[in-house]
């Protein structure tokens, strides 16, 4: 191998051009997720986020000692409960904006923005999907996901053909930080694991299933067998590490997206860890073809309309 | 920017206990209220989804460290429970109760121990200007 097909390698890798559907689908899915997390959160609002609730600036501030937060629309409008109302309301009109492409870079942005608002607002009650959310729309914000399947733009995007193989090929280096954002998540999470201890011996999988706040519904026999918790275990950190390697190779891909969504759907099943589960599976439509998406979704169509177009 | 990331779910080890955290208010004239948050393990399938940041925010984080949030959540607990005006909550006690999850060569097949390891996390005065702009229920 020469220098130069390196280079030849690394220049496709980054800068060739792919269909907008991948990240398309992504921001509708990412953006209906987004939604059901605004949605969520309106009982408890004024509880983690208002005047009178249960998590002060200073308590924030302390926490991050004394540092400044470069980035919270809070800090416009402290501990003003009308502020966070309507902050709220535009987040959620944002989050509806991403889901159906309405000037999509805009309503990413927006997202990332509210995201990172109430993050910086009170960090405590945020867990790993959320952080994942928010990176995500960050990456969005780069993206043309507003090229395909988006209100935006639609009539001057629409194709006699009638199939989802035509959109326009734009840039494909957002689309590789996205991916490569959602390998990172499974490296970092893999080599913590790692290091020794419950992991390596086997015995994680029973610790987890016995933290009683994150129990949803029971699984049988599984969690009462040491071999089974021994499978568990160390099938958690086969999968997670073929999440950030052999997920790039064309032949494993399907295979490895199959065994992740087992893994993810199971701890949704047995847990209670809202939108987590949902986000991950989500991002591995990132990983698929661009036709074999469009073939997907021309048989939806077709199913669903009675149209009868060519899929592929 | 918020894009600082950390991924250790769950690692380098799972959470090796099961905590809850209780407020017992006292007010002015000597009576005193027991309060616990929303507990996971005690609602139902459906409630337990919006309810989760409790679960976060108590049960990961509060219980075991992030002591600058505690004053605001006894705060918190005596703004919730202000009544009357002329008995007001003066203290706030909170206690975190829990139990180790035993290792897996002991813990097979059995029970999760009950959570009776007891650790009060502090007691905090009220003042009325913790309670300004709350009006009594």
């Amino acid at each position: 191998m020469s220098i130069f097909t390196i280079l030849q390698a690394w220049d496709r890798f980054w800068f060739s051009e792919v269909s907008p559907l991948s990240v398309a689908v992504y921001r509708i899915l990412l953006g209906f997720l987004t939604v059901a997390f605004v949605l969520l959160l309106i009982p408890d609002l004024f509880v983690w986020f208002g005047s009178q609730g249960i998590c002060s600036n200073q308590a924030v501030a302390d926490w991050n000692n004394g540092h400044a937060v470069f980035l919270n629309l809070f800090s416009f409008c402290p501990d003003n409960d009308q502020f966070l109302v309507a902050f709220h309301f535009v987040f959620f009109l944002a989050a509806v904006a991403l889901m159906l492409g309405f000037h999509a870079r805009w309503a990413a942005t927006i997202c990332y923005l509210c995201l990172t608002s109430l993050y910086h607002r009170n960090p405590f009650i945020f867990n790993a999907g959320d952080t994942y959310m928010r990176v995500s729309t960050f990456w969005l914000i780069f993206a043309a996901s507003g090229n395909a399947l988006a209100l935006t733009g639609r009539k001057k995007r629409a194709n006699p053909q009638g199939n989802f193989n035509d959109y326009k090929k734009v840039s494909i280096w957002p689309l590789r930080l996205l991916q490569i954002q959602l390998a990172t998540v499974y490296w970092h999470t893999f080599f913590c694991k790692i290091v020794g201890g419950p992991w390596i011996d086997g015995t994680a999988v029973f610790t987890a299933s016995r933290i009683e706040d994150l129990q949803r519904l029971p699984l049988p026999y599984v969690f009462e067998h040491a071999w089974t918790i021994n499978f568990l275990t160390w099938s958690t950190l086969g999968i997670e590490g073929a999440l950030f390697t052999l997920i790039w190779i064309k032949e494993f891909r399907y295979w490895v997206i199959a065994f992740a969504v087992i893994f993810h759907l199971t701890i949704e099943y047995h847990m209670n860890i809202p939108l987590f589960e949902w986000l991950m599976i989500v991002s591995y439509v990132l990983f698929i073809e661009p036709e074999h998406l469009a073939f997907a979704l021309t048989w939806l169509r077709n199913k669903f309309t009675k149209q009868n177009v060519t899929a592929l | 920017m918020g894009l600082e990331q950390a991924w250790n779910v769950f690692a380098p080890e799972p959470r090796r206990g099961n905590p809850h955290l209780t407020a017992i208010v006292t007010y002015q004239d000597g009576t005193s209220k027991l309060w616990t948050y929303p507990r996971m393990e005690r609602l139902d399938f459906f409630t337990k989804i919006p309810k989760e940041r409790y679960r976060k925010f108590f049960d990961d984080n509060a219980a075991w460290s992030f002591p600058m949030v505690w004053p605001d959540i006894a705060r918190y607990v005596a703004r919730i429970h202000y009544a009357e005006k002329d008995n007001p909550p003066i203290l706030v006690t909170l206690t975190r109760f829990s139990s180790d999850i035993l290792p897996m060569e002991a813990g097979l097949g059995k029970p999760n121990l009950p959570q009776s390891d007891t650790k009060v996390l502090g007691v905090y005065e009220i003042t009325a200007k913790d309670l300004a702009g709350v009006k009594p229920k």
